[in-house]
């Protein structure tokens, strides 16, 4: 049997055991040694359970995953996620709608220093979403607003998906945030729009809030101050040479650290954030393992050598192999988790979009925004499951239909990128 | 074909040493042996990383590789000695120096655990900065460089630099975000790894030359037929190694012409190691690392003086 | 819960005490790397405190936060598609689960037994780390602790989820 059809087949394994609720870290990993025992011997396999975790667990490219994380806890642990949204509401004041813009600029500056969608969907759904609901707002509007704004946390800078995707097709990781900046601040935009207009055709989904003064609004601005000075600090550091882009999350959770600290964080409370950030970062890392064992087995099959070969052979033109990929992109992101998928499909279409001529680091932004969509789509998005759980008497079904508005927001943003390019590459 | 040997090394693709040396000697294997070996060729470590090729090779994750012996610290410390200053003069003629010394048995032992088919170096190693300028050892001081093994860290080390290890095809993305402020190559990595794009300027020092092998999993070879194994003996030895070092020099000097034409600082240490400012220094870091092996009971004074005088046999 | 399975369980704690520790160290470290650097700068190397090896260390430290969280994380990290399977009897989701631990188990001994001859290879060949020099053969037998807790855990589990099929079908 030649190598790629080896690979199909254990492809097929992955998916069946995906689909029996394996994990996805467990799946990849079965089927890479399978396959690569199945395609090579099972000696040099065993190898690989050496090799994998060695090389992938002291990659210093990777040291930033576990310390963005960490920033976002602590942010969150110390009510500076609190003070971020009630200072943006004071801003909004009585705007009909203006709790859930407030909870989406939130979204977008907790984002800032939170490089996981799933955190910024956490820590801004404990303090958004009861408000909201206090304030009369439909349920599917406030889940939906708080499901949406989180992706942000995906796109705008630090992102741990655009960290990944770097590391794996090779790209500067500078060049990926700074690429991810306008497209995630699209976002922001785009989402408020989307909130603006359907506030405006169905007034009954929010309630006018109480109406603030000039003073409490200039007061309400001291929220976003510890956040921005983080940014400020991680930008101006990397700007002025002081430390590169990777120290520069270590850095940013120190600077966290000593404001939670400030803002009467003590022992106890670091010790749970540690462990908080030690559980998610196992997750991503279990994840990546899978992956890069996963790696070697894709290598030796040759299918994405055969597969670019293929649709080499198809003749189709380059905005159709773009179609097809992000077709295949929404259809995954419908039942996996967006890290997951990252790791899994791009290794494989890469080479596929390279062939076609397409710029990598633009391609890396339109892969990650149609990945996120993936966090809101039914049947299986991660930003959802997140909001049920602080809203357990809302349906499922209702969520979703709140989130709707937003994934069409998203599928416009997607059709800007690539219409114009250079909203991505503008600032590379 | 009867046998596919899955080739790894770390060089990109588009490199011409993928293309000259690597696919070259493929090339003419799959054609001595009429089709009958097929090599595969997994460049850019896609197969496996650069530190972990010559586990990978024992482990045969990969059949062989083309790596470096010092990308794993400690195991071919008498291989190493060729890569103190003063051995190797061109890439052709340090070739020619470390295959002999591996023929001669003088080396031979670091090497059981597969099948070498050539030995080869690459030319001198300089200096190449972005935003800094070296011309005395003293402009070192504080700098963090890149280097590729631990005699050519002691080096850096003595010259109050910190070295940062690392192998070659981490050196782009380092320097560009700016993790070091530049690395000991020589010409042809610079070309192969694209630092003219990232440095702007250059000490021509010859401070040192890695030593390189083309290695195979031993129980692949010996599982071969005899008329294959003849094919592979064919393309070993001295003469591959020459020819392998002749096309170092050739994109040595490609590297070199770019960084001309593109109007970096080149600063030629006049000698070379042998400068008077610089020569102490080197010196001294030459003197520990063969007491250091000597205290080992490695006869490395013994392999340096080969060394030496192979070195002029050689050019 | 057998006093053995107890116990175990107190080891991967202490292990997660390991990997908070380390998370730690790795951001301690960074810190002092960048500060030495900015103090070496602003004094024009007069006042060098600057060290070797940060990023060894950052890598090490990484190797280890990570390595031993997983243990302890091996039933709390995990993200499956529960798309199919949503209604599935119990019975199957536990047998399924036992399943995923039994894989685990599996994986995690093929590394364990990979990293023994890695810890005797590399002790023979007296191979060290490539800043610090520090002998790569201390370095695996502290992996091989990670993963052999990892197997010793996910064997538990597995016993215990072995269990609750049982439970289920009574
Ligand atoms: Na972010
Ligand atoms: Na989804």
């Amino acid at each position: 049997m030649s190598s790629s059809t080896i690979g199909f087949i254990c492809i097929g394994l992955m998916l069946f055991m995906l689909a029996i609720r394996i994990p996805i870290a467990l799946t990849m990993a079965i089927a890479g040694f399978v396959g690569f025992a199945w395609i090579i011997a099972f000696d040099p396999a065993m190898a690989i359970l050496e090799s994998a975790p060695f090389e992938t667990l002291t990659n210093y490219n990777f040291s930033p995953i576990p310390m963005f994380i960490l920033m976002g806890v602590l942010a969150s642990r110390s009510n500076m996620s609190n003070q971020l949204f009630s200072g943006a509401r004071s801003l909004f004041g009585a705007w009909r709608g203006g709790i859930s813009l407030a909870a989406l600029m939130s979204c977008g500056i907790f984002s800032a220093i939170s490089g996981s969608s799933v955190a910024t969907a956490a820590s801004m759904s404990r303090v958004a979403l009861p408000e909201m609901r206090k304030h009369g707002y439909a349920d599917s509007l406030a889940t939906g607003t708080l499901a949406a704004g989180g992706t942000l946390g995906i796109m705008i800078p630090p992102s741990i998906a655009l960290l990944l995707y770097a590391l794996i097709t090779e790209q500067s990781v500078g060049d990926m945030f700074m690429a991810g900046l306008i497209p995630g601040l699209l976002g922001l935009v785009l989402y408020c729009v989307t909130v603006t207009v359907l506030v405006r055709l169905k007034p009954k989904l929010a309630q006018p809030g109480e109406a603030t003064s000039l003073v409490q609004k200039l007061a309400g601005l001291k929220g976003l101050l510890p956040f921005t000075s983080v940014f400020v600090i991680i930008i101006g550091g990397i700007y002025l040479g002081l430390f590169t882009p990777t120290e520069a999350a270590a850095i940013g959770a120190f600077c966290t650290l000593m404001i939670a600290i400030q803002r009467g964080m003590r022992w106890t409370g670091f010790v749970d954030a540690l462990k908080e950030t030690l559980v998610t970062s196992a997750m991503i890392f279990f994840m990546i393992l899978g992956a890069e064992i996963f790696g070697f087995f894709l290598s030796v099959s040759r299918i994405s050598f055969e597969l670019v070969e293929y649709v080499d052979a198809l003749n189709l033109s380059p905005f159709m192999v773009l179609f097809a990929v992000l077709v295949l992109f929404m259809l995954l992101g419908c039942v996996m988790d967006s890290i997951a998928m990252l790791l899994l499909t791009v290794p494989v279409v890469f080479p596929l979009i390279q062939a076609a001529g397409f710029d990598p680091v633009w391609f890396g932004v339109v892969a990650v925004i149609t990945v996120e969509l993936g966090l809101i789509t039914p049947p299986v998005g991660m930003n959802v499951f997140v909001i049920k759980a602080f809203a357990k008497d809302v349906s499922i079904g209702s969520i979703y239909k709140g989130v709707m508005p937003f994934v069409l927001s998203d599928l416009v943003r997607l059709a800007l990128i690539i219409a114009f390019p250079v909203l991505a590459l503008g600032l590379v | 074909a009867d046998v596919t040997l899955r080739f790894a090394h770390f060089w990109p693709a588009v490199s011409p040493i993928h293309k000259e040396v690597f696919q070259g000697w493929a090339d003419a294997i799959e054609a001595d042996s009429n089709g009958r070996i097929e090599v595969e060729i997994y460049p850019g470590a896609t197969l496996s990383k650069p530190p972990a090729q010559y586990d990978a090779v024992i482990n045969r994750i990969a059949d062989m590789t083309a790596t470096v012996q010092g990308y794993t610290a400690n195991r071919f410390p008498l291989t190493q000695v060729v890569e103190l200053p003063g051995v190797v003069k061109t890439a052709e003629q340090g070739s020619c120096v470390i295959q002999s010394l591996y023929e001669e048995g003088l080396i031979a032992d670091e090497y059981k655990d597969t099948r070498p088919l050539f030995l080869f170096t690459h030319g001198q190693g300089h200096l190449h900065l972005k935003g800094k300028e070296v011309r005395e050892p003293a402009d070192l001081a504080g700098l963090r460089i890149r280097r590729p093994t631990l005699v050519v860290g002691s080096m850096l080390e003595g010259l109050e630099a910190q070295p940062v290890g690392m192998p070659a095809p981490n050196s782009y993305e380092s320097m560009q975000r700016g993790v070091i402020n530049g690395v000991s190559l020589p010409w042809e990595g610079v070309n192969s790894f694209r630092i003219n794009e990232l440095a702007d300027s250059h000490t021509e020092i010859g401070l040192y030359s890695l030593s390189f092998m083309v290695t195979m999993n031993k129980s692949v070879y010996n599982s071969m037929p005899d008329d294959l194994k003849q094919v592979i003996d064919k393309h070993s030895g001295l003469e591959l190694a020459k020819q392998s070092g002749k096309i170092f020099d050739q994109v040595d000097k490609l590297g070199r012409a770019e960084a001309v034409e593109l109007g970096h600082t080149m600063i030629t240490i006049e000698g070379g190691a042998e400068n008077p400012v610089w020569k102490p220094v080197l010196d001294a870091t030459t003197e520990n690392y063969l007491q250091e092996l000597e205290d080992k009971g490695m006869p490395a004074r013994n392999v340096y003086k080969r060394a030496l005088e192979l070195s002029e046999q050689c050019l | 819960m057998s006093g053995f399975a107890r116990l175990v369980d107190a080891i991967c704690r202490g292990m997660l005490w390991i990997s908070a520790m380390m998370l730690t160290a790795m951001m301690l470290v960074v810190l002092a790397d960048v500060i030495t650097r900015a103090l070496f700068r602003l004094t024009d190397g007069s006042f060098d405190l600057t060290f070797n090896g940060g990023i060894e260390l950052v890598r090490f430290a990484l190797l280890f936060a990570i390595l031993y969280a997983l243990p302890w994380c091996v039933d709390r990290s995990q993200v499956v598609v529960d798309l199919f399977t949503e209604n599935l009897s119990d019975r199957s989701k536990a047998v399924l689960d036992t399943l995923c631990f039994a894989g685990y188990t599996l994986l995690a001994l093929g590394m364990s037994i990979r990293f023994w001859h890695a810890v005797e290879s590399s002790h023979l060949s007296g191979e060290t780390t490539q800043d610090l020099m520090f002998p790569m053969s201390y370095i695996f037998v502290t992996t091989l602790i990670g993963t052999a807790m990892l197997a010793l855990r996910s064997l538990m589990l597995t016993g215990s989820q072995i269990g609750k099929v049982m439970e289920c079908k009574a």
